[in-house]
C-alpha cells in the first residue's frame, strides 16, 4: 500500500484500502477494510533524515508530518477490531514501544497477530520475536518477496474467528 | 553530566491519569532520566508516547521508555494471586519504568530483566 524506503517514516499518514477480500486453502472468505498505519515511535529528529541524504528543509516537514502520523496512528487504534503488529525481525524486539502497543490492544481485548517482516535476511530472528511475545501467534514473512503470505492470511482468519 | 531523577509510586499514587503523565514528561524535559517505582497503567503509557509525539518541537525531540517488569508467567499460582491482589489494592508498584529525553539518552537496549542504557556523545570543545 505504501513506498518502501531506507529512510526512516515513510508512511506518515493513515491509509486505507477498503473492501479487501482473502480466502482459505478451505475455500472461506474473508472481507475487510485494511488500515495502514505509521510505525508508533517515542522520537523523532529531523537530524536523523539529514543523516539520510535529506536537505534540512526537506528533514524538518518530514519530522513534522512522521510526528502527527504517530499520533494518528495511535489514536486509530481506538477504532480497529483486529491489529497486525508488523515488526522487523532484524531488530531487538524488546522495545518498549512495541511492548506498550501490544499491552494496551490486550488490556482493550482487541485481538492481536504479530508479524515478523523481512525474514528473507540472513539476521532475522523469529525465535526472539517469539521470546518477546509468548502468547502470541508469530507470523513470518517477508513482503518484500512475498514469502509466506499464506501463512499471513491463514493467520487473519484465525485473529478474527 | 547525566541527572537521575527518582520518582517513588506515592509521587503518583493519586494523581489523575493526566496529571501522572505530565508529572514524568515535565521532569524529562528538564533533561532528566526519570526512574519511577512501579509503572503506569497500559493506556497511561500510551498516552504518555501521544503527548510526547505532541510536545515534540525543536527543543524537545522525544523520550526513550523502558520498562523492567516481573515475569507473571514464570510464577507460581498463589503468588500470582498475591501479586495481582497487591495491584488492584496499591497500585502496580513492582519493577521499573525509566524515561529519559532522547536528546540524552540515544538509545535503550532491553530484555526482560536487564536494561542498557546509551547516551548520546558530547563533542568536547578543543582548547
Amino acid at each position: 500500500m505504501s513506498a518502501v524506503s531506507n529512510i526512516p517514516h515513510e508512511t506518515r499518514e493513515i491509509q486505507i484500502k477498503e473492501q479487501i477480500t482473502i480466502q482459505d486453502k478451505k475455500g472461506k472468505s474473508l472481507s475487510f477494510s485494511l488500515v495502514d498505519t505509521p510505525g508508533i515511535a517515542t522520537k523523532i529528529d529531523y537530524e536523523d533524515f539529514i543523516k539520510k541524504g535529506l536537505k534540512e528543509g526537506v528533514a524538518k516537514k518530514r519530522a513534522k508530518e512522521a510526528t502527527k502520523g504517530v499520533i494518528e496512528s495511535i489514536k486509530w487504534l481506538d477504532n480497529m477490531d483486529a491489529v497486525a503488529v508488523v515488526l522487523d525481525a532484524t531488530e531487538d524486539p524488546y522495545s518498549q514501544v512495541n511492548v506498550t502497543i501490544v499491552g494496551n490492544l490486550q488490556a482493550r481485548n482487541i485481538p492481536v497477530m504479530v508479524v515478523g517482516n523481512k525474514i528473507d535476511l540472513k539476521r532475522a530472528r523469529l525465535s526472539k520475536l517469539k521470546a518477546a511475545f509468548p502468547q502470541y501467534d508469530i507470523v513470518g514473512i517477508s513482503a518484500k518477496y512475498g514469502k509466506n503470505i499464506d501463512e499471513f492470511y491463514e493467520g487473519l482468519f484465525k485473529l478474527v474467528r | 553530566m547525566v541527572t537521575f531523577h527518582f520518582v517513588p509510586y506515592h509521587e503518583i499514587d493519586d494523581l489523575s491519569s493526566a496529571k501522572r503523565v505530565n508529572k514524568l514528561l515535565n521532569l524529562v524535559k528538564q533533561d532528566k532520566i526519570v526512574l519511577l517505582e512501579g509503572r503506569l497503567k497500559k493506556e497511561e503509557e500510551a498516552d504518555l508516547i501521544e503527548i510526547t509525539m505532541e510536545e515534540i518541537g525543536d527543543q524537545f525531540k522525544g523520550i526513550e521508555l523502558a520498562v523492567i517488569y516481573p515475569e507473571k508467567e514464570n510464577m507460581a499460582a498463589l503468588k500470582r494471586l498475591k501479586f495481582d491482589l497487591a495491584r488492584m489494592l496499591v497500585g502496580d508498584r513492582q519493577g521499573f519504568t525509566i524515561v529519559g529525553p532522547a536528546s540524552i539518552v540515544k538509545r535503550v537496549k532491553q530484555n526482560p530483566r536487564s536494561i542498557e542504557l546509551f547516551t548520546q556523545e558530547r563533542r568536547r570543545k578543543k582548547s
